[in-house]
């Protein structure tokens, strides 16, 4: 505490001799002083030292303000770390504006809010198997979007069409075709029997409806402009700055809200998205009231809004993400022997700690996000759990390794930086040489799926839940008929399937698949990320979708 | 005086056409393929291959260059960015004032501050108030821009409530992003305005003038201040050409949609046209630029000025 002040007060005494011989001279100075906001600041506050200043969040009036007499929360403004750069219906792909996106378009089913994988009904009513390869699909006839145009079967073979022909269609794989009925029915082909339903992910709700027509009255203004079907309409959009929605009071599911999935709640009527890039400007956009809720505040900053002299008006949720780390041994180059050694010789919790405060070691292939997370697939005993070096220079050398330099091929941002540091140092230990080789993303891509592009491959990887998160590692249709970590092994593809089918989607046969993986040293798990989600007071629950703050399906004080 | 400015308006079009031949080879010879880095790691090959048919990035170099140059400056089209769908000329268009602001907010704090303090520095070498301007250019010019950024946050959103920690909704957003932007600047105008009144500091015209009994202050602003403007010009008009450019750290720490931003992101996600339609406009802006800081030149050095009478007088001779 001691330190932290003495760290600020040093902050501010640099900030004031730079800012005031600064502005001493400076033709600023009154444009400054006389910003609307300095009216609010008393001047006491402004005199006061440093350290004991009080927060502007006090005297700045908080954004959003009671309930309204629709029973909707007035206004809600969410720190977005990234910017949604446009509002198009493209691309499917784009987790970063799932928040967004998904509140002013819709799909033809829900993934269920709660990540049990189930389809829920949404723009289409149901659906109905006529043959394996075949099913046909039932829309709702009240479907409109807010300009008044009815959804039909054509604008939904219109918007497939238009994902295909852009090029867009990423996880398409079992998509074939589509054969319009009547207004509000249409079949979908696919090329064989899917089988399971998260295979069919993206064309089923990831995959935007919109109208036809409305599409073509607004030409390429469409992705700033955009038309949707959802519970909320754009009411301002600057990008790279802020998205404005305001609640759809002609929505055409506000009387069956109870019936669709809570992401098409309307409990606020203002939602504003603000772009703000820095995590340390989000905090300061908490503390001064400019902020409602922010996703993304790093853990070493979380203590000032859970115990400091924020906790009054915020609550903080610690989160663990989907998404994780993992290392992929080249199979085809690396013996077992030799993926074993270099396994026991990480220690994954050495790693995450060098990768900075957001990232937790992980024991199993997912984290406690996902829905299908048993706590039966932690993976102790193993490698994952166990560090090991005697274990390590045991398994070293009965390999066939000659000394040789080994590549780590990594992403070229920080995470992945500091966590490949690590993993080659760790392996020094044991006498492994190794370099690393960090490339942007697309040449990350060229290099892992090239046979002899690396050594080690470390990469993210997340899904709809755990065992979707294995399709990029496990399967082997990923890299024509290999694994990621170039594995070609049919015990594998039998025991991936068996526990991504539906039918034996459970914790027995993913455990058995995982220990098969670990057997044979096939992949590595490195971290999983956390961050705290602060959000205020005013909210009683928060709502999400896909692990995805949604602020128009939290519940608010008095709702 | 008006031929040479028509000589050098057609020599711009040469370098605009230079300059997007050069961006687009640059572009063409980087490593990546820009469909696979929009469609991530879960993409198939052959989606990859129809969103490269669909960009046309398919295609020979010849071909995607000539369509390049055709619809740039035969059809003054840019192109649509590959990412967001959107004209990329209209959104560089539509963020270049909020960039404007900074810049030319940032500039002018640099060049009237620098300068004076430059002078100030100049006119009393050894002195201390020499000492303090050196002291204040070199924390100036070695503190990071975005640590700056950030101190600034601190102290004036966080700590006295007066200016908002980030957002543009009001001028007042401005004020943080251009004292940040100002900083490096003002110390680099400084010392070169230090070094110009040093070098004209000990000039004979400027020792006759003092032995005419000159008042000193008169010595500074007439015969000093004008003589030592050359550089401070020159540097002034390589600062109005990264004008448009932006600072993309600035505009990232205040969430500013500006043209740094625009042009970074371009840069990250391989997004082409934006990068061309950038980098064009950014050539524009420099070569007049350019062209305004030579005829200021003229303005206020009569020898230049001299140079183009007597190419005139000569031509007509």
């Amino acid at each position: 505490m001691k330190n932290a002040l003495v760290k600020r007060v040093i902050a501010l005494a640099s900030a004031s001799i730079m800012a005031f011989s600064m502005i001493g001279c400076s033709a600023t100075t009154g444009s400054s002083s006389s910003a609307p906001a300095a009216e609010a600041a008393p001047a006491a506050e402004a005199a006061a030292p440093a350290g004991e200043a009080a927060p502007a969040a006090e005297a700045a009036a908080p954004a959003a303000e009671g309930l309204l007499e629709n029973g909707r929360w007035n206004k809600i403004i969410m720190a977005a770390n990234q910017d949604p750069q446009d509002l198009d219906p493209d691309s499917v792909n784009a987790p970063v504006r799932y928040n967004m996106i998904y509140a002013i378009y819709e799909t033809l089913f829900d993934m269920a809010d709660d990540s049990s994988g189930e389809l829920k009904p949404c723009i289409a009513s149901g659906y109905e198997v006529v043959d394996g390869a075949t099913w046909k699909v039932t829309l709702r006839d009240n479907v409109y979007d807010w300009e008044g145009n009815n959804i039909t079967a054509n604008d939904v073979a219109f918007c497939f069409d238009y994902i295909v022909s852009t090029g867009n269609a990423v996880r398409f794989d079992w998509y074939d075709s589509i054969e319009v009925v009547d207004d509000y029915t249409f079949l979908f082909h696919w090329k064989g029997e899917p089988p399971a339903i998260h295979d069919l992910e993206f064309p089923l709700s990831r995959t935007i409806i919109f109208s036809e027509k409305a599409w073509k009255d607004h030409g390429e203004s469409f992705a700033k402009d955009a038309v949707g079907t959802g519970s909320y309409k754009v009411a301002e959009f600057t990008p790279g700055s802020k998205l404005i929605l305001e609640a759809n009071d002609d929505y055409w599911g506000k009387d069956i809200l109870d019936e669709l999935e809570p992401r098409h709640r309307q409990n606020v009527q203002t939602i504003e998205f603000d772009v703000v890039t820095e995590a340390s400007t989000a905090v300061v956009g908490l503390e001064t009231g400019k902020l409602d809720i922010c996703d993304y505040v790093p853990l070493a900053m979380q203590e000032e809004f859970a115990t400091g002299q924020y906790s009054d008006k915020f609550n903080v949720e610690i989160t663990v993400a989907g998404d994780y780390f993992y290392l992929a041994p080249n199979c085809l180059k690396l013996d077992e022997n030799l993926r074993k050694a270099i396994m026991y010789a990480i220690d994954n919790a050495a790693v995450a700690k060098a990768m900075g405060g957001s990232y937790v070691p992980l024991k199993t292939f997912g984290t406690s996000y996902y829905n299908d997370y048993d706590a039966s697939l932690e993976l102790d005993g193993t490698y994952l759990s166990d560090y090991d070096l005697d274990k390590a220079k045991e398994f070293l050398a009965a390999s066939d390794y000659d000394g040789r330099e080994l590549s780590i091929l990594i992403g070229a941002d920080e995470a992945s930086k500091a966590a490949a540091t690590m993993v080659q140092t760790m392996l020094l230990q044991i006498g492994v040489k190794s370099k690393i080789d960090a490339k942007t993303q697309d040449g990350v891509r060229t290099a892992s799926t090239s046979k002899d592009g690396f050594d080690i491959y470390m990469n993210t990887v997340g899904g709809p839940n755990m065992v979707g998160s294995w399709h990029l590692l496990f399967d082997n249709e990923v890299n024509s008929g290999f694994t990621t970590s170039w594995v070609q092994d049919d015990q594998l593809q039998s025991l991936y399937k068996a526990a991504s089918a539906d039918a034996t989607h459970d914790a027995a046969h993913m455990r058995e698949c995982l220990d098969y993986v670990t057997d044979h040293a096939y992949f590595y798990v490195v971290a999983g990320t956390s961050s705290a989600l602060v959000y205020p007071k005013t909210i009683t629950s928060i709502g999400r979708r896909e692990g995805y703050v949604t602020p128009n399906c939290s519940v608010y004080q008095g709702q | 005086m008006s031929r040479y400015v028509i000589k050098r308006i057609l020599m711009m079009i040469v370098i605009l056409w230079c300059a997007g031949f050069v961006v687009f080879t640059l572009t063409y010879l980087t490593p990546g393929d820009p469909a696979m880095l929009q469609l991530g790691q879960e993409a198939t090959a052959e989606v990859i291959a129809q969103r490269r048919a669909y960009l046309g990035i398919d295609q020979p170099y010849l071909v995607q260059l000539g369509r390049f140059m055709v619809n740039t400056f035969l059809r003054f089209d840019f192109g649509k960015s590959w990412v967001t769908n959107t004209n990329t000329m209209a959104e560089l268009l539509l963020r270049l004032p909020r960039t404007l602001i900074i810049g030319l907010g940032s500039m002018i704090i640099n060049v009237f501050i620098g300068t004076i303090l430059g002078i100030i520095a100049g006119t009393h070498e050894g002195k201390w108030q020499d000492s303090l301007v050196m002291i204040i250019a070199m924390v100036f010019v070695s503190a990071p821009d975005f640590f700056v950024a950030l101190l600034l946050i601190l102290l004036f959103a966080l700590k006295l409530g007066w200016l908002p920690p980030y957002g543009i909704e009001t001028m007042a957003g401005y004020v943080l992003p251009i004292i940040s932007a100002s900083l490096g600047g003002v110390a680099i105008n400084a010392r070169q305005a230090r070094s110009a009144m040093l070098e004209v500091i000990r000039a004979d015209f400027v020792t006759t003038a003092r032995a005419k009994g000159q008042n000193e202050k008169i010595v500074v602003r007439k015969h000093m201040l004008p003589n030592a403007m050359m550089p401070i010009i020159t540097g002034v008009g390589g600062g109005l050409s990264m004008v448009v450019a932006g600072t993309p750290i600035i505009e990232s720490v205040f969430s500013i949609p500006g043209v740094g931003n625009y042009l970074l992101s371009g840069v990250n996600q391989h997004d082409y046209p934006v990068i061309w339609a950038c980098v064009i406009f950014f050539a524009l802006f420099s070569s007049i630029a350019i062209l305004l800081t030579d005829l200021c030149y003229a303005f206020l050095d009569p020898r230049i000025k001299a140079q183009y009478s007597a190419g005139k007088r000569k031509k007509v001779k």
